[in-house]
């Protein structure tokens, strides 16, 4: 009970910047740029490496330190590209530079040794169910006649598009579904993970990316079955024989 | 259950849904093979093969150069790259990549890497948005933690 209720500062942030992270194609407010959770979640991270300088900005410095001559290559690149292209790219090369030095934070928060894979694990499979869930529960409403989700196209599998706007761009959604799912296969692979809730997973999973139309998902989710769970097993050599006509 | 599908599509009883439409019978009206015939056309008769024709976004070029009539979707990077920066600046694009594939440790990672690579072929969010930075941290994060636990 004591270890539960624990509260672990760096793993709370870690747990904020995936949450902003998923919701991160929403956009709460237009204030002359598009107002998103991240920018919401920049003070909490400067406070934090405030607090913790040598734990976050540490690790990340030792990385920077180690890459010098790439970084300052790439400083030597960007100044006749700024000069040549004119100060539109000015701002492009900044955004880029916020960016990275965004990513050396993130590293120094998820390197942490209170930051266990089981977490980053469970993290994946909880972040991708609800995103499905979130899918399915939405195409459910609108047949209904609830709920009018945001969608893209029309003429879909059942004259409905594809209610993925909700998290802003289908493009992310469908990046944080390949990559999270592959990471559960392999949490299952490894056999951390039970049959019950994995079979659960891949249901809910399949029929949000069937509503979902993302041709993209449903190709690499299969790919990645047949590499990281059916790997070294009898079942392989069945498995395109079930899909193919 | 292929098959099933195949046979209610013949009957009439569903119908497929456009975007697979593109994919399977009208594959020009894909844009993402519209804009790279646009792009390699372009670049071919620029004759700017090994250095391109500058850096820059697809909607940044079609402010430069305004007769172009590239689609909304952004989704042809190799391309892009191979027009912008020429030969050199794929060679050199795809030699970082190999650099960074190199560095994991574990096989799960280099896979999940694979597949990040190809997805931002095709769905390019390089390197203007913050989930690049955040997935290719957590890719290296996972890849050292895994390392170390299975070794």
């Amino acid at each position: 009970m004591n270890k539960v209720l624990k509260i672990n500062a760096i793993g709370f942030t870690a747990f904020l910047v995936v949450l902003c992270l998923l919701f991160n194609g929403v956009t709460i407010a237009n204030l002359g740029f598009n107002l998103r959770p991240i920018h919401i979640l920049l003070p909490w991270l400067a406070i934090m490496a405030a607090l913790f300088p040598k734990k976050l900005l540490g690790s990340s410095l030792v990385v920077f330190l180690r890459q010098r001559p790439t970084y300052l290559f790439m400083a030597y690149l960007a100044i006749p590209i700024v000069l040549y292209v004119g100060p539109n790219s000015l701002k492009l090369l900044a955004g880029i530079f916020f960016n990275v030095f965004l990513a050396l934070l993130f590293y120094g928060i998820f390197k942490d040794r209170s930051i266990s894979l089981t977490s980053l694990f469970k993290m994946a499979y909880y972040s991708t169910v609800f995103l499905a869930g979130v899918m399915v529960l939405q195409f459910f409403l609108s047949a209904l006649g609830i709920y009018k989700p945001h969608m893209y196209g029309i003429d879909g599998f059942f004259l409905l598009g594809r209610p993925a706007a909700f998290f802003g761009d289908p493009g992310w959604l469908a990046y944080w579904i390949i990559l999270f799912s592959l990471l559960v296969y392999y949490f299952y692979r490894i056999g951390r993970l039970n049959v019950t809730s994995f079979y659960f997973f891949l249901f809910l999973l399949l029929l949000a990316v069937f509503i979902n139309q993302s041709r993209v998902t449903l190709l690499f989710l299969l790919v990645n079955y047949f590499l990281v769970v059916l790997k070294n097993k009898t079942e392989r050599k069945f498995f395109f024989g079930f899909f193919s006509p | 259950m292929g098959l099933v599908l195949v046979v209610l599509l013949y009957l009439g009883v569903i119908s497929l849904p456009r975007n697979l439409y593109y994919d399977i019978i009208n594959f020009d009206a894909n844009p993402r093979i519209y804009d790279a015939r646009l792009i390699l056309e372009e670049y071919v008769k620029s004759g700017r093969l090994w250095f391109g024709n500058g850096l820059g976004s697809l909607s940044r070029l079609s402010d430069i150069y305004p007769w172009r009539t590239y689609t909304d979707a952004h989704n042809v990077f190799p391309l892009q790259i191979l027009n912008d920066t020429g030969i050199v600046g794929l060679a050199l694009l795809s030699f970082v990549i190999f650099l960074l594939y190199r560095k994991l440790k574990t096989g799960i990672m280099k896979l999940m890497y694979i597949e990040f690579v190809v997805l931002l072929m095709f769905h390019n969010i390089f390197p203007y948005f913050q989930l690049f930075w955040f997935l290719i941290v957590l890719i290296f994060t996972i890849d050292r933690k895994n390392a170390e636990t299975s070794r």
